[in-house]
């Protein structure tokens, strides 16, 4: 398998190089696996912490953090260990309650990782019921409300889409109250489900 | 404050584009209104996502990974125990025989398959809110709502049902290709199409050519989006990329 410095995984991961990310699941996703599956989590859980342990390092990247990151292996699966710590402490898995930070991390990784990607990882959890919401919304409406996203003016979206400005403001607020509506839907039944558990 | 008004204005604050008396007045009316100011913080958070375009390249590229994951383990169930000795057998043959010649036809496969999962947006949920169709068949509704449940198969054989139902024609393509079954749904496309009377030719059409293109029949999914192309329609310029990526490879 080819093998990648840590600065060359991180750039790859900041300019989504699919072959980084792909070697990243390759090289990685498996021992993930086996730590979630001996804490309780299934594959599929695994495959979320996979997602937002790259999504945090993105994030870290973006925000130039990188120098936090001397070495890939160890710093993502800590990130990974500390998402799946939090995921069973805050959604209360019945069964496995009783693992303790140490199981997981030693405390003084714990604080130093904590520290870094609490924030990140709260806003993802929103961000990933953004993204998810807007990839349901129809191809027109994606469009359109990336270019407000983009901070353009309706003038300038109307020009681009070929609307007119009456229309392109009609549907624009249709696309952002879809858009709205999945998201809080979304947002309300996680947190049902976190009560709950 | 009306919905659209209100919608302008926030925008406007997002972007920095509000005048200095409307900045204040809104400053004033996000520190007196908890459920503006949520409003508010809402959206920019959805732009900031929405506008990095590579944070959401990075999440579909992800997404695939999970998705093809997925379909590994659905595939590594279907064959398996009695079926798989037969399969090993087969394998066998079919790479004896094949040999190198089938190279070629299987990195087109999977440039295509990839072109396919990169592309394919599951719609389903939004095509009767969008249209306001509501089904007069209660067979119908509940092939929908299994659908929305991604109950595919039961979903599939309630929808079936219906064949001069045009909704439950999309919905059952939608189901088809869910659980990969391409053909079945590439007829439920080419009849919306063919029966030109309906809203959901453009859907019909963008999902046929990604059938087309999962099921690697190429030269079908071009002509498609070639159509789909110059019809200047909500598919226009992602069938345009796709077109492309097909000449180039």
């Amino acid at each position: 398998m080819q093998q990648y410095t840590t600065q060359e995984i991180l750039n790859g991961i900041l300019e989504n190089n699919s072959v980084i990310v792909q070697f990243i699941y390759d090289r990685y996703f498996n021992d993930i696996r086996r730590f979630i599956d001996k804490f309780g989590g299934s594959s599929d859980d695994a495959m979320d912490v996979f997602q937002d342990g790259i999504i945090v390092i993105y994030e870290q990247m973006k925000n130039g953090e990188a120098k936090k990151i001397k070495n890939f292996n160890n710093y993502f699966f800590s990130v990974c260990k500390f998402k799946w710590f939090n995921t069973i402490r805050d959604e209360k898995y019945a069964e496995i309650t009783q693992i303790e930070v140490e199981d997981i991390l030693p405390k003084f990784e714990f604080d130093r990782i904590s520290d870094s990607v609490s924030e990140i990882l709260e806003k993802e959890r929103r961000v990933k019921i953004y993204f998810k919401s807007f990839m349901e919304l129809p191809s027109i409406c994606q469009k359109m409300i990336r270019f407000v996203a983009y901070g353009w003016a309706i003038e300038d979206i109307a020009a681009e889409m070929e609307f007119t400005v009456a229309y392109t403001y009609r549907k624009r607020q249709n696309c952002l109250n879809k858009l709205t509506e999945l998201v809080e839907q979304r947002l309300n039944e996680n947190n049902n489900s976190s009560h709950e558990r | 404050m009306r919905d659209n008004n209100k919608t302008i204005l926030i925008d406007k604050y997002i972007t920095g584009k509000l005048e200095d008396t409307e900045l204040w007045e809104f400053k004033i009316e996000i520190e007196k209104n908890a459920a503006f100011a949520r409003e508010v913080k809402l959206r920019k958070e959805m732009y900031d996502a929405i506008g990095d375009d590579k944070k959401m390249e990075l999440l579909k590229t992800l997404n695939n990974l999970k998705v093809r994951k997925q379909k590994r383990i659905f595939n590594i169930n279907i064959y398996s125990r009695q079926v798989q000795s037969i399969a090993a057998s087969l394998i066998v043959l079919m790479i004896v025989g094949a040999g190198l010649l089938s190279n070629y036809s299987d990195n087109n496969k999977n440039f295509n398959y990839n072109i396919y999962t990169e592309n394919f947006v599951d719609e389903g949920s939004l095509i009767s809110t969008r249209s306001d169709v509501k089904s007069d068949n209660s067979l119908v509704e509940s092939g929908i709502r299994m659908y929305d449940n991604k109950q595919y198969a039961e979903a599939i054989s309630l929808l079936d049902a219906n064949p001069e139902n045009v909704t439950a024609r999309l919905y059952s393509g939608l189901a088809y290709m869910k659980l990969e079954l391409f053909d079945n749904a590439e007829k439920q496309f080419i009849y919306i199409i063919d029966h030109k009377d309906n809203i959901f030719i453009d859907q019909a059409e963008w999902n046929l050519g990604l059938s087309y293109l999962a099921n690697n029949k190429t030269d079908q999914a071009t002509s498609v989006f070639t159509k789909i192309a110059s019809e200047n329609g909500a598919y226009s310029t992602k069938a345009s990329v796709i077109i492309k990526k097909l000449k180039n490879n």
